[in-house]
């Protein structure tokens, strides 16, 4: 198995980092180890994989938390830092998840915003490729007409 | 309604009934919010923090959703009613002010500003997930109708940890697993469950220890997956270990029957007889008893006095019998007097 950091060399250690309920297992070489800080153990391990030289100093304006903080900690102290840190995490996230894509309720009020539409439209749109892709003109032709008008009410 | 009515009643999910109740103790559901447009509890101030719980619980205790609820508050109440609470599961953190609103039964309870804003829990005795999953959005559908969550698209109901993103569901079930304890089959079955995105971990007992064969599963994957999907993969998952328990149990019968009824047997005689103690051979030699009321061999004892006896043998409920602190020694002769005392009559 290849190194999870550098995807180059063969993974010699299997790192086990556990966060809250969640463990991750990461595959790593010997030589990302040090790098990263895992070898010799020194620290919260994980921060050496969500830190680089650009993003230590990110804050959040919002709650004063540094990039830094989280990554020690793996907490967020609000919604706003999901904002600031967004792109940095979403690697890690979608190690310890499922996926990156929320697909389960909407809260009463986000229902307003036509989120539950906008959703039928990515389904549809992925339905309609399907259909595509499988010659089925006929469905394909059912699908564009829902996705058509459902674009029109967004 | 007091604190005393409240753990004066042991918990409904206690009641030792439900699906495949000679398997699984319990199962449980929760639920994280935050509120949007404000400070995560972790890095909040005091007076945001106020707010917060002064908003949750102007709408859970005015909501006909909530009859017969209680707020339970670390500001009013004593150190080793705190200890009591979190033996129930009521209150979990360690620091800072602690409020839960829980419903008589404690079926229900919604913790405030712990890691999150809110965590709504609900607790059912047995194997019912699906019960448990429509309870708890119909409240959080009303707390939601009246205070707005913090959500984004992409990631769902935030979080202040990213391991409850998306969803912020966990489900989670209490096994009793001796069957696969005794016929060594257990570790492996640890690793495929890891495997399959659950966590596992034993109820009772230190780091690396399991007492009592008592495990608790959950899920751990809370993004990229709809509620629907969480509850079905959970309970598909539930469903192939106690299909493996019961193979066990019924290996061992087979195999070893009677020794394994001398055990049960002996284990009950010491529960009835003990003049001491622990709460870690409580727990082992409860499990036994449990194992025997599962296969049929011992009759004069349910589990829902098991279950009782479990949670009321707990170190802080023993030592509200005599309402005063007690030294660990103390606590075991207390113990053994209160397992006697019930076992006595039956």
């Amino acid at each position: 198995m290849l190194c999870d950091v550098c995807h180059i060399k063969e993974a010699t250690l299997n790192y086990t980092v556990v966060v809250g309920e969640t463990s991750t297992t990461i595959h790593i070489c010997e030589e990302c180890a040090k790098k990263k800080g895992i070898l010799p153990a020194s620290g919260f391990p994980l921060s050496g994989l969500l830190l680089n030289a650009q993003n230590r100093n990110l804050v959040c304006k919002r709650c004063g938390l540094t990039y830094q903080e989280f990554a020690d900690k793996l907490k967020f102290g609000c919604s706003g830092c999901y904002e600031v840190f967004g792109n940095e995490i979403k690697p890690f996230i979608k190690k310890i998840q499922e996926g990156t894509i929320h697909k389960g309720r909407f809260p009463s009020d986000a229902d307003t915003k036509g989120l539950r539409k906008k959703r039928r439209i990515i389904e549809l749109k992925k339905a309609l490729k399907k259909a595509i892709d499988k010659e089925a003109y006929e469905r394909a032709s059912e699908i564009r007409d829902k996705l058509v008008k459902l674009e029109n009410e967004v | 309604m007091k604190f005393n009515d409240i753990i004066d009643n042991p918990p409904l999910w206690l009641e030792g009934d439900g699906p495949f109740n000679e398997i699984v103790l319990s199962s449980i559901i929760r639920l994280v919010r935050n509120l949007d447009g404000y400070i995560f509890p972790t890095r909040a101030k005091e007076e945001q923090l106020e707010i917060i719980s002064e908003l949750v619980k102007d709408v859970v205790l005015n909501s006909p959703h909530f009859k017969d609820v209680f707020l339970i508050s670390t500001v009013e109440l004593s150190k080793s009613d705190i200890d009591i609470a979190k033996e129930r599961h009521l209150l979990k953190g360690s620091s800072g002010i602690m409020e839960c609103i829980v419903t008589r039964d404690e079926k229900v309870s919604i913790n405030l500003n712990e890691e999150d804003h809110i965590r709504i829990e609900c607790r059912a005795s047995g194997f019912d997930l699906e019960t448990l999953y429509s309870v708890i959005f119909d409240i959080d559908d009303a707390i939601s109708s009246k205070l707005v969550y913090a959500f984004r698209e992409d990631y769902g109901y935030l979080t202040s940890c990213p391991t409850n993103l998306g969803t912020g569901m966990r489900l989670s079930c209490i096994l009793h697993l001796p069957g696969l304890v005794l016929t060594k089959k257990i570790n492996k079955l640890l690793k495929d469950i890891s495997s399959h995105g659950f966590s596992v971990k034993g109820l009772y007992g230190k780091e690396g220890e399991v007492e009592g064969s008592f495990f608790q599963i959950k899920n751990l994957k809370t993004l990229g997956l709809s509620e629907e999907d969480i509850v079905r993969r959970t309970n598909s998952e539930v469903r192939a270990i106690i299909d493996l328990e019961k193979k066990a149990r019924d290996k061992l019968m087979e195999e070893v029957g009677k020794s394994l009824e001398d055990k049960i047997w002996r284990a009950y005689g010491i529960l009835k007889n003990a003049r001491m103690l622990s709460q870690k051979e409580f727990v082992n030699l409860s499990s036994a008893v449990r194992l025997g009321i599962g296969l049929g061999l011992i009759d004069n004892i349910d589990l829902k006095t098991l279950n009782h006896l479990l949670l009321y043998t707990g170190p802080a409920h023993i030592q509200r019998l005599k309402g005063s602190i007690m030294d660990k020694d103390t606590r075991c002769i207390e113990r053994a007097n209160y397992v006697r005392r019930v076992l006595r009559y039956r």
